[in-house]
């Protein structure tokens, strides 16, 4: 009779229970599907549409092998960032600076000092955030669907973007190129004009989730990585919510013991 | 008066000739054919569902309803989950197999074997957060709740605003118009249950070891225990997986399901009606052949146990409307009893070969009737049990039985007339066996020998018995392979555990009431979960909060819409022109509730519904008539005007004592747990079984006194329960655990083994034929019980186990009745022993 308790125990175990797990990732979904209200806040927005020409250009394998070169910083790298974020219900953009570290053995610390603390630690899987009252918060990316959506597309991201890991990418994303020339030729803002080769990589969500949370992605860089710019709509949308992150400071080599240390969060939070 | 109409109809029936016997017997056979094909044309089918097997049990009306909703619902369920290194291959691959089962899905319509082919399914999330969102204001969590009681909103603002600087957060401009303190995502996920499962394109993911593996799930249309859907669904199933292994060849395949399980019994099944039942008949074969050296027995056998079965068919289907699988198993055992009476006739006509056929027939008829009516009523015993799968082998030997018989009757006096070559030599071998153990018996009735005898029997006796254990878990009677069951719980393991077969059932008067007290239940299974008690728990509660905590819930969101917006809107630096409007939406939203109703017409709603037990508008008169019943029912008072109910299914269960022991004094909770039910039920039974058998043996011995007088009666009985006891002994030294099946066969150790001490007793100096024909029908039981000890379903095993060696014993003791009778005269030894 074993058939019998199978035929209600593992069989029927999950239907209902997977079924719900799923339901989690659609936070994203249900979010950005929600109509827009709102609009008349936004004019003050930089506009997307400097995106355009690059969404509409795919890339070529050469063009990501020479990337990857240029992104590969090698084992370890830090460096400042500046995040500003222009969504169109808040009447100014929120700026926030801080600094990070990304390890390739160790993972991703990324802690924002301005205008409040906070820290972000992403490694082995696991997501532990720490917010400005000091409180920790952990999420492994088995346990919880919501850390493992973050989980998922973060590390490859941010693999991607400090370590030069482009194909790993291709798996998540697809991707856009655009490099100097053209962007000379489309005339582009003169901030985006530096001198050297510039380029840019789009990249725009597989999942179709996903793509409802962040629908477009940009990496912006010359010799090496200047930005990174989050799209909540095509970018002929305008205006829309718009996220960009400045990175400089850039720098090489291993990992002093105070950095190790601060992976060690990870571990005390790991603690019951 | 009745007795006597029968004796002058018997004796119509044995002067009848020959010829009109055998067109009666002919007629009949023939409309048994003709009713059994029709029969199966009109739909009649094999079944192979162990559960048709198990008892009904005695319930209400909601508690049935709730194990049927859980059986349906989660019954028929196919879980294929592909594993492979990547994420990517792993995610193509279940891509494929969806496609393929579509296609097939497509191409059958209607018939299609699997349908409701899925992984993860994406828009339902999506719709569910639809459905909730405008009810935001009806929504809190228990952290979010705590802070509006305390008017902290502070600390709400605080987290808003984390939110608000994280690039890869939640916060966009579209949430926050609406929802300005980010309440409305921590709900949507307080939907969600942890789990180690995620989505990825529309495909559910979980991680193993190193390893990713896709899932696949799907619904077999028809239930996976009808043969014939079974090979429907695994051909699709088969072809689907494949083509995906062509295209990717790395790719492992681990399954699950009823459907596995179901093929894997089937198979078994299958393999042993045709081993056993060809064992079994090749033994008789040769059996009759070494005795008799002639090809009419031989025939005569087969023609007897063919219309033997085909009694047994037709009995069957009439009754039931179809055939289990297990009952055929059972029945191979037919061939071994039903050729009886065909060894009664032959060794009649061996050891007085002048007599004619008819004649033969005529003077073995009252014995053989005799021996039909004990057999049958033996069957009918066993038929007692409550089983749905006892009774139908109780109908199905029965009804072989009568076939036989009746082809003894109606069809030997014609067909059998040939004469037999000299059958001198098997009959001196049973002379002989029988002087040997007369010789035997003489040294044993000294005081010394029977003491010694004595001694041997009880020692063996009390160490076996005290030594005897009892198992009456269903799980342990059939085990499905390995290669079953381990892809299963590897499968399982991906999906964190799952669901048991337990379920809670929460009632009460009223749609508002069971809400409120499925929320009253929640925070007990959370407790249970935090003493690992429990493993997990799906309840509805977490859909469907109350009305009355919707209302607690927009009264506390009161003080962000109507007291504190402004300072919200400034702290986030939200525009103020969004103040109107959300005052506006929070007002329109107070009459809006979140109801079972509209929930339920939602996918996401659709799935959780079997959960939800609505009053049964369409089944209302006979609820009525139910509740008239319900002065009979009386322990079930309490639940009167419950009429609403709700399922909470519960998963990896680690201590179920306890955990029921959280609901004792909560009439409205009761954990159904049909399996331990169930079990108690067959240990009921087995209970009874055994006191039917002691007090069957208690009346043959007020029967069989008027017969013999009082010391004989007490030597033929004291046969089969001798044989009963060592039969339990032996099982109590092999260390295998006693069971209702056990019981069941002791029955029939006594239903058959008392004919055998019956036979020597009345044997007279007969003693040699009666030899013979009692060693070549514990032959033909043997092979045929025997063999089934070899089955691999337990229940199966256990009764041929239970049935050999009861045989076995009797076969050995109820010679002795014979070699002892006059020696045992002045010594009652033997008497003693019988209990």
């Amino acid at each position: 009779m074993n058939s019998v308790l199978t035929k209600s125990s593992a069989l029927t175990k999950n239907p209902v229970l997977t079924k719900c797990a799923l339901f989690l990732c659609l936070a994203f979904a249900l979010i950005s599907s929600l109509p827009l209200k709102a609009e008349t806040l936004s004019d003050k927005l930089a506009t997307p549409s400097a995106y355009q020409a690059l969404f509409s250009q795919s890339a070529d394998a050469e063009q990501l092998v020479a990337l990857s070169q240029k992104l590969n910083l090698g084992e370890t790298v830090r460096g400042q960032f500046v995040q500003s974020r222009q969504l169109k219900v808040l009447k100014k953009p929120l700026i926030s600076q801080g600094q990070f570290i990304f390890d390739k053995e160790q993972g991703l610390i990324w802690q924002q000092i301005k205008p409040f603390e906070s820290l972000l630690i992403l490694k082995d899987k696991q997501l532990i955030q720490r917010d400005s009252q000091g409180r920790v918060q952990v999420s492994k990316a088995d346990a919880s669907a919501s850390a493992a959506a973050m989980g998922d597309l973060l590390p490859s991201l941010v693999r991607a973007m400090l370590g030069g890991d482009i194909s790993g990418l291709s798996e998540n994303f697809e991707l856009h190129f655009l490099s100097t020339d053209k962007l000379n030729a489309e005339k582009l803002s003169p901030e985006n004009l530096s001198p050297g080769s510039q380029w840019q990589l789009g990249l725009t969500p597989k999942d179709p989730l996903m793509k409802k949370a962040i629908a477009n992605m940009v990496l912006e860089g010359g010799d090496t990585l200047q930005s990174l710019v989050l799209l909540s709509a095509a970018p002929s949308v305008s205006p829309q919510d718009m996220t960009r992150i400045d990175f400089s400071a850039l720098s090489q080599g291993t990992l002093s013991e105070t950095e190790l240390a601060q992976y060690a969060l990870a571990l005390e939070a790991n603690k019951p | 008066m009745a007795s006597h109409f029968a004796v002058r109809a018997s004796q119509a029936l044995m002067q009848s000739s020959p010829k009109w016997r055998l067109a009666i017997w002919l007629l009949l056979m023939l409309s048994a054919s003709l009713w059994t094909l029709q029969l199966w044309q009109n739909g009649a089918r094999v079944q192979s569902d162990i559960l048709a097997m198990l008892p009904h049990l005695q319930q209400d009306k909601l508690t049935e309803r709730a194990l049927n909703q859980v059986e349906a619902t989660l019954a028929d369920q196919v879980y294929i989950a592909l594993v492979t290194k990547d994420e990517t291959t792993a995610i193509a691959a279940a891509k494929l197999l969806m496609q393929k089962l579509e296609a097939d899905l497509v191409a059958t319509g209607k018939n299609a074997a699997l349908t409701e082919i899925r992984s993860a399914d994406m828009q339902l999330g999506e719709a569910l957060g639809q459905y909730y969102f405008p009810h935001r204001f009806k929504l809190l969590t228990a952290p979010q709740a705590e802070a509006l009681a305390t008017k902290d909103i502070g600390n709400l603002i605080e987290a808003a605003t984390a939110q608000l600087y994280n690039a890869f957060g939640y916060a966009n401009s579209n949430l926050l118009a609406q929802d300005p303190l980010l309440l409305f995502p921590a709900n949507l996920l307080a939907l969600a249950p942890s789990s180690k499962v995620r989505a990825s394109q529309g495909i559910l993911l979980a991680n193993q070891g190193d390893n990713v593996a896709a899932v696949v799930m799907a619904k077999g249309r028809e239930s996976a225990f009808n043969p014939n859907a079974q090979l429907a669904q695994m051909t699709a199933l088969t072809a689907a997986l494949d083509a995906v292994k062509q295209s990717y060849p790395d790719i492992n395949v681990l399954k699950a399901g009823a459907l596995f399980h179901a093929i894997a019994a089937t198979q078994t099944a299958k393999s042993e009606i045709s081993i056993l039942g060809l064992a079994s008949l090749l033994g008789v074969i040769a059996l009759v052949w070494l005795a008799f050296r002639s090809v009419m027995p031989l025939l005569l056998a087969i023609v007897t146990i063919s219309s033997g079965l085909l009694l047994a068919v037709t009995f069957t289907l009439s009754v039931f409307g179809e055939l289990h699988l297990l009952t055929l198993v059972f029945g191979t055992s037919l061939i071994g009893i039903a050729i009886d009476y065909s060894f009664h006739f032959y060794c009649e006509r061996l050891s007085d070969s002048e007599r004619s056929a008819k004649a033969t027939v005529a003077y073995i008829f009252p014995t053989v009737t005799l021996a039909f009516i004990t057999s049958a009523l033996a069957y009918v015993g066993i038929g007692l049990a409550p089983f749905p799968g006892m009774q139908q082998v109780a109908i199905f030997c029965a009804a072989g039985l009568l076939g036989a018989y009746l082809t003894l009757i109606l069809a030997y006096p014609l067909l059998a007339g040939s004469r037999l070559p000299e059958g001198s030599r098997p009959l001196a071998f049973a002379g002989t066996y029988l002087a040997n153990l007369t010789k035997l018996s003489n040294k044993l009735t000294t005081p010394l020998g029977m003491g010694l005898f004595a001694l041997v029997i009880v020692v063996w006796c009390l160490i076996g018995v005290s030594k005897l254990t009892v198992d009456d878990d269903i799980r342990h009677l059939q085990q499905s392979p390995a290669s079953v069951t381990e892809p299963e719980n590897k499968l399982r393991q991906l999906l964190s555990g799952g669901t048991d077969n337990q379920f809670l059932l929460v009632r009460a008067a009223s749609e508002e009431a069971l809400l409120q007290q499925l929320e009253r239940v929640s925070p007990l299974l959370d407790a249970a979960i935090a003493n690992q008690e429990l493993g997990n728990y799906v309840s509805l509660s977490r859909y469907l909060p109350s009305q009355q905590r919707q209302d607690t819930a927009y009264r506390l969101q009161g003080e962000i819409y109507q007291t504190q917006l402004d300072t919200v809107l400034a702290s986030l630096g939200l525009d103020e022109n969004l103040k109107p409007e959300l005052k506006a939406a929070y007002l329109a939203a107070k009459t809006e509730y979140i109801t079972p109703a509209a929930f339920f017409t939602l996918e996401a709603g659709k799935q959780l519904a079997p959960l939800w037990l609505a009053p049964n508008e369409a089944n209302s008169p006979v609820s009525k008539g139910a509740l008239n019943d319900g002065g009979v029912s009386a322990e079930h008072g309490a639940e009167h005007g419950a009429d609403q109910g709700a399922i909470v299914l519960l998963g990896g269960i680690q201590q179920i004592d306890a955990l029921k022991a959280r609901f004792a004094h909560d009439e409205s909770v009761q954990l159904i747990d049909k399996v331990a039910d169930i079990s108690a039920v067959m240990g009921h039974y087995r209970l009874l079984t055994l006191k039917l058998l002691a007090l069957a043996l208690s009346i043959a011995l007020l029967l069989f006194s008027l017969n013999f007088g009082i010391k004989k009666a007490a030597v033929v009985v004291a046969v089969p329960a001798l044989a009963a006891l060592l039969t339990l002994a032996t099982l109590g030294l092999t260390g295998s655990p006693l069971s209702l099946f056990h019981a069941l066969a002791l029955i029939l150790v006594f239903g058959i083994g008392i004919d055998y001490s019956l036979f020597f007793a009345s044997a007279q100096n007969h003693g040699k034929a009666v030899m013979m024909a009692v060693f070549m029908s514990a032959c033909s039981t043997l092979l045929a019980f025997g063999l089934l000890a070899f089955s691999q379903t337990q229940a199966i095993h256990y009764f041929g186990l239970t049935l050999s060696l009861g045989i076995g014993f009797t076969f050995l003791l109820s010679p002795l009745i014979l070699t002892t009778t006059q020696a045992l005269t002045n010594n009652p030894l033997l008497t003693t022993k019988k209990s």
